[in-house]
């Protein structure tokens, strides 16, 4: 073993200081309330938090955008255009969180990793409300869209 | 030399340190003067009394000052980035690990060290890959044990780390990392009462370590019974949950059981009102009654 030993190479940098994730499980309210686009792009955006690899954060996109398509299929081929709107609500609610869940499977290990830093989650209030208004909104618009074309 | 009869200071020190009294030997520590309390050997034992204490921040310089009287050493090393370690300052900590490493490349502690700093910055694989180097060298090490343990909790393998925090502690039953470790690998599986029992070992193995005691603390408030209804909550996360709520809500209006489906519904608004209101209410009361 020397210092050329490929192991004992320095791999680790300093997390970005202000930049603490936030609670997977907040997450799942985000994802909850606001839609599938509203939890991926904070699942996104906290997975860069979180340094988690590019192969993962892409997978978390990859999983909203499945459940976007999910969403659309359910609602265009099982709900269909004389579906109500509660049922349309409850599959993209459904869809949402089970990207969520997968989101948030995805990002785990890393979260766990950061509580051994003994730092507190930053508060999702403010970014989570942002998301669901904002993402939330235009979600509902292109769905209402949909069952309306 | 009964460390209890005798009069010297650094010897009382180093026997509260052995017996995990790290609060005890600082006391001793105080009572230096002079020289001798800058001497390398008062530097080493303050410096790992305040790390064991987990006061990173006063350790830091205090190791440094001891790494700069006596030069690299491998122990003192390990102790430095123990401390960076636990104020997330991550690359400093690897930075010592390394420098040890070169003195001491198969040294079974450091590559521990240097695998729990990896852990801390999400860089599980290479922390695995470094501790089956160290178990290499011995499998049974007890770092060896304790850092498998925290990888596997970081992984998500409740079991495997269940598995190997109780061989961790079959080593030695009074090790109070052990039991916060064993408190650790509980808390993840929700299981309140598991958790509370390790912290409890712990804190009393360790009385002077105030995160033991603010965890044993927090789990005791947890058992109350009542809080006992939100145990589901815990055991399987909020998320879970309210997707089995959502899941059963929706297979009692399909069963056309529309009643049965609004009681539940009711049910399950009246839980999640309880967990908001009830769980602060109880901690603050057990706080005041610790």
């Amino acid at each position: 073993m020397s210092s050329a030993d490929p192991l004992l190479q320095p791999t680790v940098r300093d997390p970005r200081a202000g930049r603490a994730p936030w609670r997977l499980s907040s997450q799942g309210y985000v994802a909850f309330l606001g839609g599938v686009t509203a939890g991926t792009v904070i699942g996104f955006l906290n997975a860069r938090r979180l340094d988690v690899p590019a192969s993962r954060r892409w997978a978390i996109l990859g999983a909203g955008a499945v459940a976007w398509a999910a969403t659309v299929w359910i609602i265009l081929d099982l709900i269909g255009p004389d579906g109500t709107s509660t049922a349309v609500r409850m599959a993209a609610r459904v869809c949402a969180v089970l990207a969520y869940l997968l989101q948030a499977y995805l990002q785990g290990p890393w979260d766990r990793a950061f509580q051994l830093r003994n730092v507190e989650h930053a508060s999702l209030w403010g970014p989570g409300a942002i998301a669901v208004v904002g993402c939330g909104t235009v979600e509902a618009l292109v769905l209402a869209r949909l069952v309306a074309g | 030399m009964n460390p209890e009869k005798t009069q010297d200071p650094l010897a009382l020190a180093w026997h509260w340190l052995t017996i995990e009294r790290p609060d005890r030997a600082l006391e001793e520590l105080d009572r230096l003067t002079g020289d001798a309390a800058v001497s390398v050997e008062a530097l080493t034992i303050r410096g790992t009394a305040l790390s064991l204490l987990d006061r990173d921040e006063e350790a830091v310089p205090v190791i440094q000052a001891a790494l700069g009287q006596y030069g690299p050493s491998p122990w003192l090393l390990t102790l430095l980035a123990n401390a960076l370690r636990g104020l997330g300052r991550l690359a400093e900590a690897e930075r010592a690990c390394l420098d040890g490493l070169a003195l001491a490349p198969e040294d079974v502690t450091l590559l521990c060290t240097y695998a729990r700093v990896c852990l801390t910055a999400g860089q599980t694989g290479k922390a695995e890959q470094l501790i089956d180097r160290a178990a290499a060298r011995d499998p049974h090490d007890r770092d060896v044990l304790g850092t498998r343990v925290a990888i596997a909790n970081v992984r998500g393998d409740h079991a495997e780390a269940e598995r190997l925090s109780k061989e961790l502690l079959g080593t030695d039953p009074d090790d109070p990392h052990a039991w916060a470790l064993r408190g650790a690998t509980a808390a993840e599986r929700g299981d309140v009462d598991g958790a509370y029992d390790a912290y409890r070992h712990a804190a009393a193995s360790r009385p002077g370590d105030g995160d033991l005691v603010t965890a044993a603390r927090a789990f005791r408030a947890e058992r109350h019974p009542l809080l006992r209804p939100l145990w589901p909550m815990y055991r399987f996360g909020a998320m879970r949950t309210w997707l089995a709520a959502i899941a059963i809500m929706w297979g009692l209006r399909a069963a056309g059981l529309a009643p049965l489906a609004l009681a539940f519904s009711l049910f399950w608004v009246a839980l999640c009102v309880y967990s908001w209101v009830v769980p602060p209410l109880v901690r603050r009361r057990e706080r005041r009654k610790w």
